[in-house]
């Protein structure tokens, strides 16, 4: 029954993140997506010591605080503050990321920070798993019950939301030609980003939530050329790595997030290779 | 007090390991800034990130093939698996619809997965000889040891060698490629050694910092250092001397609180001068643009009144009548407390002189204000007769460049119009002299 | 020469906009009349796509105003319709010709609401009137240049505007489908829409445009296009920037001045 708890919040954070990312890639900003999923980290810890407890609810909202701040200063040191763009999102979310360690191993002596945590330089992250980790049986409700309601609120967004996303996507010029805020949609799909990030580390794990967010989508772009289907086609392949995922780490007996993450490589580069329209090798044998 | 004791008891470098770790945590962050600038200069900050996540595979597989923790081997695992990615990230660019950012956070994100996913089955595999390996990736700074420092000292000799050796190419491959390949150079060769370093630096680096904050060794400090410079040359010093300066902070922070991970705080400070730059470096800075933008309004202000008194001295065919404060007012609209500040500026170059609480021009006011009217009118005439502005839409453009135009401007303008007496509303332009001369 | 008229569909006063506190257009001034088919003319740089941009209000102005029907933008848009540059858009992203033509449609209702029967007629019918029906269904990776820009001038048909902007619909097009793109925009005309283009080509400027705009960062001349083509004109228009002018725009630069004493 573990089993099956493990691989059903996989496969609900990769939807989540999954379609998402599409939005993200199609934006050109996955490692915006990136630099969320690294900032949001004080946001939780300032939530667990405020709130005193790891409920949800105040992660979320210290996520989704952060979620938006690292927007902003993104956006300002880049606009007002004339740093190039890779910059700003260099230092903004390697600042924020810093002042999160360092607030855990200010406040937080009571988490037991111990090699493995040392090891993936994620620090932060692997130390608050034993904390917030999911023990099927004890939490597995709960995380999913979140997970899952993330998910449908996603969707709900994606689909009530799909012609302002669409537009202020495609066509950003046009679109406040006609009056549409492109600043609102901005940064209602990071602020959606932020929380589904900081849902899924619950599950997932750092390392894998941001192959989540770019992975299942850059398969997806390679693989058709309609946006309803890649967002389906993201979320299937999302599906299929964790699933994959899950039992390749049984067989190696491995972290289960790392293998999520490679499989996701796998299918990346096996579309990369061979996909019908695009697939590279494909392309020079038709040569 | 404690913090006294500590800083005297850090800097005095009595205690042995402290030296190795200042010196250590000093050369990282130095050689760290200096190859960051190139990459930040190429527009590519977030290449550090990428080979950061990169190089735990490579790592990983060296010690499974070759079944040792030689840190040589290790390093050569990760050189390979570092440059392999920064080589898909361009390949996937560049061979498929896929953007470079896409290209970059799928490659990293994948490369570590597989790097953890190697690591936790090595770890859980029971091999007695992976003990350890994780503090050749992670061992804090606090921990450095002679060898490590030497490591570190023979790779920033290394690092800062070959920028020295080959500056004017990676100057130029960061500035202009495509020139760079018009005259001949192997471009490609360099980008390789440039990519090659970058990838050495990550490595090493990583062993203070960790993955996810090695991307703030390489670009914070050239960013930080963009702002007080436009030479390459002085930007890398400056770079480099930051993240020195951020290393020696972050081990002082490391003696001072054992338990204090040493990369965070080093970024904190990168992070801050940053910051700090993008607020006050002269000419780019935040707030330079702030004080640029006062002087302006004042230089304003200053104009303004003495125009006016100039003007209404033209009227009434006497430049040298007394007038009050609210007399003055009911000319132009200025809040009182601007008009005296104004006016207060006016005394104290001479231009204008208060008597009985009454305010009147000076000779070198009435030159002053002259000058104004007639750059206006000039300007006025100009943008009539050179952008072919209607003569009732001109005033305001005037208002407002008549305070920024130098003498040399007002020479050029004179001649570019032939000395014109009237402006396009015919009144008359006034020169220093009677006639028609020029000063 | 900037003829003036009376009852102006797009009047612009006194517009300034500076980009990086540097001005790149000063003190543009003019009317247009209604129903013309208006050419902005002009060197590279001159400043022509962020006069339109300006107009869209895409960037802030320094100084002066834009009226369109002698209103606001914001009170107007239903009437206004912008076609960007081609190169705006991401052309590999995965979408139908019919989508982006349907995105015309989108300021028609609430963007929460679903595509109506009527937005998909009128999609078609814009289709069909740039000869791109047969396209409909197509990924917009697969197309020309040419079938590119119609795409994007079906789109601006499915606004149902009154008065359309384009920045460079001719760049990068095939010489037929200039030609159909051309003959399009005079058949629009006829119907008393009033269309302002973008264009690079001094030769063919002359046989499209009722009226011209001669821009060069500040406006050499405004009016029918016969009396606005004479060779002292086009010579100031081509001549190269204003010296001073441009010294000066340095100065405000590097000064931080505004572009108006009051801002």
């Amino acid at each position: 029954m573990s089993d099956f708890w493990i691989i059903l919040t996989g496969c609900l954070a990769a939807v989540s993140c999954g379609l998402l990312g599409c939005f993200l890639i199609l934006r050109k900003m996955a490692m915006i997506g990136d630099a969320i999923s690294h900032a949001v980290l004080p946001g939780i810890v300032m939530a667990f010591l405020f709130s005193g407890s790891l409920d949800s609810v105040p992660m979320l909202i210290g996520a989704a605080t952060f979620g938006i701040l690292t927007t902003y200063l993104i956006e300002t040191f880049n606009k007002k503050g004339g740093l190039q763009k890779d910059a700003s999102i260099g230092i903004t979310f390697t600042w924020l990321f810093a002042i999160g360690v360092i607030l855990i191993s200010l406040y937080a002596d009571d988490v037991h920070i111990d090699q493995d945590c040392v090891l993936f330089g994620e620090i932060a992250y692997v130390a608050l798993e034993p904390l917030i980790s999911f023990f099927p049986g004890i939490g597995a409700p709960n995380t999913v019950w979140v997970l899952g309601i993330v998910m449908l609120l996603i969707i709900a967004m994606i689909v009530v939301g799909y012609k302002g996303l669409y537009l202020t996507t495609f066509d950003p010029s046009f679109a406040a030609s006609i009056g549409v805020s492109t600043v609102m949609w901005h940064y209602l799909l990071m602020s959606a980003v932020s929380v589904t990030t900081v849902v899924s580390f619950e599950s997932v794990g750092a390392i894998l939530v941001v192959a989540l967010l770019i992975a299942p989508a850059a398969t997806a772009y390679l693989l058709t050329d309609q946006l309803p289907k890649m967002l389906v086609i993201a979320a299937l392949v999302g599906v299929i790595s964790s699933i994959g995922g899950y039992y390749l780490a049984v067989w190696l007996d491995a972290s289960v997030a790392a293998a999520i993450a490679t499989v996701l490589g796998i299918e990346f580069t096996l579309v990369f290779l061979f996909a019908p329209q695009n697939g590279v090798l494909l392309k020079r044998f038709k040569q | 007090m404690w913090l006294m004791d500590q800083i005297v008891d850090f800097f005095s470098f009595q205690d042995v390991n402290i030296r190795y770790v200042a010196l250590g945590t000093v050369l990282l962050g130095a050689s760290s800034a200096l190859v960051g600038c190139f990459t930040f200069l190429r527009k590519k900050a977030l290449v550090g990130d990428t080979i950061a996540h990169s190089i735990l595979p490579g790592i990983c597989l060296s010690f499974m093939i070759f079944e040792t923790k030689d840190p040589l081997i290790l390093l050569l695992g990760a050189m390979v698996s570092g440059w392999l990615s920064v080589y898909i990230v361009d390949y996937i660019s560049a061979n498929s619809k896929i953007k470079p950012d896409t290209a970059i956070g799928l490659t990293l994100s994948v490369f570590f997965g597989v790097g953890v996913l190697l690591l936790t089955h090595i770890q859980h595999s029971g091999n007695a000889a992976q003990s350890g390996l994780d503090k050749f990736l992670f061992g804090k700074a606090a921990s450095l040891v002679q060898n490590d420092v030497i490591t570190f000292g023979i790779v920033s000799v290394l690092l800062i060698g070959t920028i020295i050796l080959f500056f004017k190419q990676f100057s130029l491959i960061s500035f202009d490629v495509h020139f760079a390949k018009t005259i001949g150079l192997p471009v490609r060769a360099f980008e390789v050694i440039l990519s090659s370093i970058t990838v050495l630096a990550v490595a090493i680096g990583i062993q203070t910092v960790g993955v996810v904050l090695m991307a703030a060794m390489l670009i914070t400090p050239a960013a930080a250092a963009r702002f007080w410079t436009d030479k390459l040359k002085v930007m890398i010093v400056i770079a480099a001397i930051i993240g020195a300066i951020s290393g020696l902070f972050g081990a002082f922070i490391s003696f001072t609180a054992p338990s204090m991970p040493t990369g965070p705080w080093i970024v904190v400070v990168l992070s801050l001068i940053a910051i700090g730059s993008m607020l006050i470096a002269p000419k780019n800075g935040a707030i330079s643009k702030i004080r640029k933008q006062k002087n302006n309004q004042r230089k304003i202000l200053e104009d303004n009144i003495i125009k006016l008194l100039y003007k209404l001295g033209e009227k009434e065919n006497d430049f040298f009548i007394n007038r009050s404060i609210t007399t003055l007012k009911s000319y132009r609209e200025i809040p009182t407390n601007n008009f005296l500040k104004g006016l207060n500026i006016l005394k104290k170059k001479n231009q204008v002189a208060l008597v009985n609480d009454l305010w009147v021009l000076t000779e070198e006011g009435k030159t002053a204000g002259m000058r104004i009217v007639k750059i206006h009118r000039l300007w006025e005439l100009y943008l009539t007769t050179y952008l072919r502005i209607a003569p009732d839409h001109v005033h305001e453009d005037a208002e407002t460049i008549e305070h920024i135009i130098t003498p040399e401007m007002e020479l050029k303008l004179e001649h570019l119009l032939n000395f014109p007496e009237k402006d396009p509303h015919n009144v008359n332009i006034p020169y220093k002299n009677e006639k028609n001369n020029n000063e | 020469m900037n003829i003036q008229v009376d009852n102006p569909v797009l009047e612009v006063h006194d517009l300034t906009v500076s980009y990086d506190k540097k001005p790149v257009l000063w003190d543009v001034d003019f009317t247009i009349p209604y129903g013309n088919l208006v050419g902005i003319i002009g060197p590279n740089g001159a400043g022509k796509s962020t006069l339109i941009k300006a107009i869209m209000n895409l960037v802030p102005k320094g100084s002066g105003y834009v009226k369109l029907y002698n209103d606001t933008l914001d009170n107007v848009r239903h009437k206004v319709s912008y076609v960007p540059q081609r190169e705006s858009v991401d052309w590999d992203f995965p979408t139908s010709v019919l989508d982006v033509v349907l995105m015309g449609r989108y300021g028609k209702s609430s963007l929460l609401s679903r595509i109506s029967k009527k937005d998909k007629e009128i999609a078609y019918e814009s289709l069909k009137r740039v000869n791109m029906l047969d396209f409909a269904n197509r990924q917009i990776s697969q197309l020309s240049g040419g079938q590119q820009q119609r795409t994007f001038l079906a789109r601006a048909l499915a606004q149902e505007a009154d008065i359309y902007l384009m920045d460079e619909p001719f760049a990068g097009v095939d010489a037929a489908t200039e030609r159909s793109i051309v003959d399009l925009l005079l058949e629009m005309r006829k119907d008393g829409k009033t269309i302002i283009v973008v264009h690079h080509d001094l030769q063919s400027a002359i046989d499209y445009f009722d009226w011209t705009l001669l821009l060069n960062t500040r406006l050499v001349a405004s009016g029918p296009t016969e009396k606005v083509f004479t060779t002292e004109l086009l010579q100031e228009t081509y001549g190269g920037k204003l010296t001073l002018l441009s010294k000066i725009g340095d100065l405000m630069k590097e000064k931080q001045f505004p572009v108006r004493e009051n801002k």
